[in-house]
């Protein structure tokens, strides 16, 4: 099967459509979409994997987040061939760990996240130091002791708030998240002054959480 | 009960995975330990798991699921270094367990140091420090920023009393000399961007025992 395949069969393709038209509409980017029905598709398909070891339940949700893994790590300055691997690796471990994935504390994509952010700081950590390699873990996320900090519910009220904040701190904190790099790239995306970045990053962050404060 | 926590821009930036390896470390030995920061870093994740969905998808290379798929079923060993037999009296917070702590250097009868080993260029240095009850570390600075966690026990600084789960930060500006309380043995998880500067003479001697070290 070709990738444009499983962009036809994943589930949540109505979403996809309604996020590109929404796209369309010209703002930089949209969080609308996101809702509680995309986020219980991808933890439905986990929770397959995970129970049926179901290659083509796999096979649906690289489709959907190697992809955008590969968008991830490219965003964190590695090379092409650096990124797509590690996008590889990081579904690899979502493969081989999939039976610790818990849909009632975290949604697929927070999962996902969490494992490919560790594999890129294990990554670093070996490109500092080659002697490590035989005694790095495999990159897994530890469990937290066991608490409902992360719960679907609390996902959601991210996921809405994300749509309340103001667009222009919307986009700030799409842009700086995933970026490791000095400031000034957003400073021209955004064309703000580069002093302005990281007061307007800290009042979007603080803004994001208040609403998400709110909807409790 | 905790009262002393990492920034809300610690917390952030763990969450994003942009600290340097002992930075983390010792973020992550804290928030292993409390309910309050687990949920702030919770929240970030969260906001990491609605933004990686929002990126523009990059196209892999043609094969890259077939590759994927044929590898399927390798499950990779982990393996976790063994904790050496000083630590064994203590509750070591897993993300601790996990990396490799170097062998004890007692500097006083009542003080002694490990280091735990992050990687080569790690970009900071990072040791566990051990004092018994009622003792004086000498007084000193940091080039840079400092973090500790209290794993155990509870010490006093001019800026405050720090106690087990406690997390403190300090930065070149501040010179202190944290004493241990009275009631337990302290041991703490530390990582600075320079080596701690020593200011008295003895403590010099010290110095040049800790400067084997690192």
């Amino acid at each position: 099967m070709t990738g444009s395949e499983w962009n036809h069969t994943r589930p949540g393709a109505a979403l996809s459509a309604f996020r590109q038209w929404s796209r369309a509409r010209g703002r930089l980017h949209d969080f609308g979409g996101l809702g509680a029905r995309a986020m219980t598709d991808w933890s439905a398909c986990l929770v397959e994997i995970a129970r049926s070891k179901d290659r083509q339940q796999f096979a649906l949700l690289f489709g959907y987040f190697a992809p955008r893994l590969k968008s991830f790590f490219l965003r964190f300055g590695l090379s092409p061939a650096a990124a797509e691997d590690l996008a590889q690796e990081t579904m690899l471990t979502v493969w081989n760990k999939a039976q610790s994935f818990d849909a009632s504390r975290a949604s697929a994509s927070t999962w996902i996240f969490t494992i490919a952010r560790n594999l890129r700081i294990d990554l670093l950590r070996r490109e500092r130091d080659p002697n490590l390699l035989a005694e790095l873990y495999d990159g897994v996320v530890e469990p937290m002791p066991s608490d409902n900090v992360l719960t679907v519910e609390r996902e959601v009220r991210i996921r809405a708030a994300l749509d309340k904040l103001p667009a222009d701190q919307a986009d700030v904190i799409r842009l700086s998240f995933f970026e490791d790099r000095p400031q000034s790239e957003i400073a021209n995306a955004l064309d703000i002054p580069l002093g302005t970045v990281k007061s307007r990053v800290r009042l979007a962050m603080n803004r994001l959480r208040a609403l998400v404060e709110d909807l409790q | 009960m905790i009262r002393h926590h990492p920034s809300a821009e610690l917390l952030a930036d763990y969450a994003r995975g942009t600290l340097d390896p002992g930075a983390r470390l010792t973020v992550a030995c804290h928030i292993h330990d409390c309910v309050i920061c687990r949920s702030e870093v919770a929240l970030w994740e969260g906001v990491g798991g609605a933004v990686l969905e929002t990126l523009d998808p990059t196209p892999l290379s043609e094969g890259a699921l077939e590759k994927t798929l044929a590898r399927l079923g390798n499950g990779t060993s982990t393996s976790v270094p063994q904790l050496p037999a000083f630590m064994r009296s203590f509750a070591v917070p897993s993300p601790l367990a996990r990396e490799k702590i170097g062998f004890r250097r007692w500097v006083t009868p009542s003080i002694w140091f490990a280091p735990i080993h992050l990687g080569k260029n790690a970009g900071s240095y990072n040791y566990l420090v051990y004092a018994r009850a009622g003792t004086t570390l000498a007084q000193h600075t940091h080039g840079g920023a400092e973090y500790t966690q209290v794993l155990h026990g509870s010490f006093r600084d001019d800026t405050g009393t720090f106690e087990q789960g406690d997390f403190a930060c300090t930065d070149e500006n501040i010179l202190h000399a944290p004493a241990v309380t009275l009631d337990s043995d302290c041991l703490c998880l530390s990582s600075s961007d320079e080596p701690m500067q020593l200011t008295g003479r003895a403590a010099r001697i010290v110095q040049s025992l800790l400067g084997t070290l690192y």
